[in-house]
């Protein structure tokens, strides 16, 4: 089985791009398709950098990983040419790339002991108050909390332009599924977020 | 107590489900789950906020343009980013498989000859007392210990043959116990061995060698009279 980020056997630089156009290899799209890739980079850069944004919550690492996941595609895109399942398979590997990142983001963090992570939502000026920071780590950590099921329903439920139905077409789910994840997650995101609003009220 | 009966409907109102008449009913006369549901639907008005705000965010203007360079160059690909270090990783797998070998074959030491064996076991005889027909065996080295005699009634050779080993203790063949001689007695010592194989270990033959025959002494049973049994007399004990 050949992984991904593997050299073929036999590879060479020298056999440049038209050597192979396997998974995992440099690849060569013919002009058809990579004029085909190249719409579908314009039509799902957005979506791949939100859904990356929504874990990690920091715009240079989202870039990073939106740009993982195309080159990824590339190497796929023979069996990725259908638009919708383009899409659905963007926003996977999108999602378990940003989650492989912030887990390993996490680990070096716990190695240098670090207390406290660097705040992944920057201030934005300086009227931005504590408390208003404090909130959206807050929130940050509940969605963090979420079972990764329940997680990416919210994460691209919380994008304007998606209804449930459309949810369900990128997950490639029956919007019934979708719509008891999404209830399960925001009755968790109450639960964990009622505090917050009590203290708040308090003050 | 009846809110308690409504803690769950409450959270499922909050999340978006349409409230049921006992909830709504419960919900007109009861100022605490109003205030419950009221907190909740605020964090969760609180939690969309930030999380639409989040996600509205563009990427930047040259990510596109990125994406569409790194695809395009094959260097760019991970898969490429390695490949030179293939040769010399090969090269260092064969010779880290060359250097296992070699220490597994040098651990299992020189395979002993036959020849070898005999001369570390069998004992050197001197020619003019040795049996015929041995003539190189002068040559040998000299051995470090004794052989063991031959037991009573075994057939051919004077000689014992080396007595058989496990083939894992075969490493062992060369590390025989090391018996020290005087300066000089070496040669006394491979007459005496020489003489107690022919011999075949026999009193006689010792004290031809020059040895003194052990002197047994003849064994006397001893003259042991039985115990006798006397009874206490009763008027010894009764005062103590």
């Amino acid at each position: 089985m050949l992984l991904d980020g593997a050299i073929p056997v036999g590879w060479t630089p020298s056999d440049g791009l038209e050597a192979t156009a396997g998974r995992g290899g440099p690849v060569s799209l013919d002009p058809a398709l990579e004029r085909e890739f190249e719409e579908r980079v314009c039509d799902s850069t957005t979506l791949a950098f939100r859904v990356a944004m929504g874990v990690l919550r920091r715009r240079e690492d989202a870039e990073d990983v939106a740009q993982d996941a195309f080159l990824r595609a590339h190497r796929a895109f023979g069996s990725l040419r259908d638009r919708d399942r383009f899409r659905a398979w963007l926003v996977r590997t999108a999602f378990r790339l940003a989650l492989d990142r912030l887990r390993s983001e996490k680990r070096r963090a716990r190695r240098q002991d670090e207390l406290v992570l660097e705040p992944r939502v920057r201030v934005a000026s300086v009227e931005d108050d504590l408390a208003r920071q404090q909130l959206r780590e807050k929130v940050g950590e509940a969605v963090d909390a979420l079972p990764e099921k329940l997680r990416i329903v919210t994460v691209l439920a919380a994008i304007r332009e998606h209804d449930v139905a459309s949810v369900a077409r990128l997950l490639e789910l029956p919007e019934g599924t979708v719509k008891s994840r999404l209830h399960l997650a925001r009755k968790a995101l109450a639960e964990r977020l009622r505090w917050l609003v009590s203290d708040t009220a308090k003050r | 107590m009846a809110c308690e009966r409504y803690r769950e409907a409450l959270a499922d109102v909050a999340a978006g489900v349409p409230a049921p008449a006992a909830v709504e009913e419960h919900l007109g006369s009861c100022a605490g789950c109003r205030e419950e549901l009221a907190v909740r639907r605020r964090a969760l008005a609180l939690a969309d906020e930030e999380l639409a705000a989040l996600l509205s965010a563009e990427p930047s203007p040259s990510l596109t343009a990125r994406i569409r360079q790194e695809a395009a160059r094959p260097s760019s690909a991970p898969v490429l980013r390695f490949a030179w270090l293939w040769p010399a990783t090969a090269a260092a797998a064969a010779a880290a498989a060359l250097l296992v070998a070699l220490v597994v074959w040098l651990g299992r030491g020189p395979s002993p000859s036959p020849e070898a064996r005999v001369a570390v076991h069998a004992p050197v005889v001197p020619r003019d007392s040795a049996s015929p027909g041995r003539e190189g065996s002068a040559t040998r080295p000299m051995p470090r210990a004794a052989p063991r005699p031959a037991p009573e009634g075994s057939t051919g050779s004077p000689y014992p043959s080396p007595p058989r080993r496990p083939p894992a203790a075969r490493p062992d063949v060369l590390r025989e116990p090391e018996v020290l001689v005087p300066p000089g007695g070496g040669e006394a010592l491979l007459r005496l061995v020489a003489i107690v194989h022919r011999e075949r270990l026999s009193p006689a033959g010792l004290a031809a060698a020059g040895q003194p025959a052990p002197e047994l002494t003849e064994l006397v049973p001893l003259d042991i009279k039985p115990l006798e049994i006397v009874p206490l007399d009763p008027a010894e004990t009764s005062g103590t």
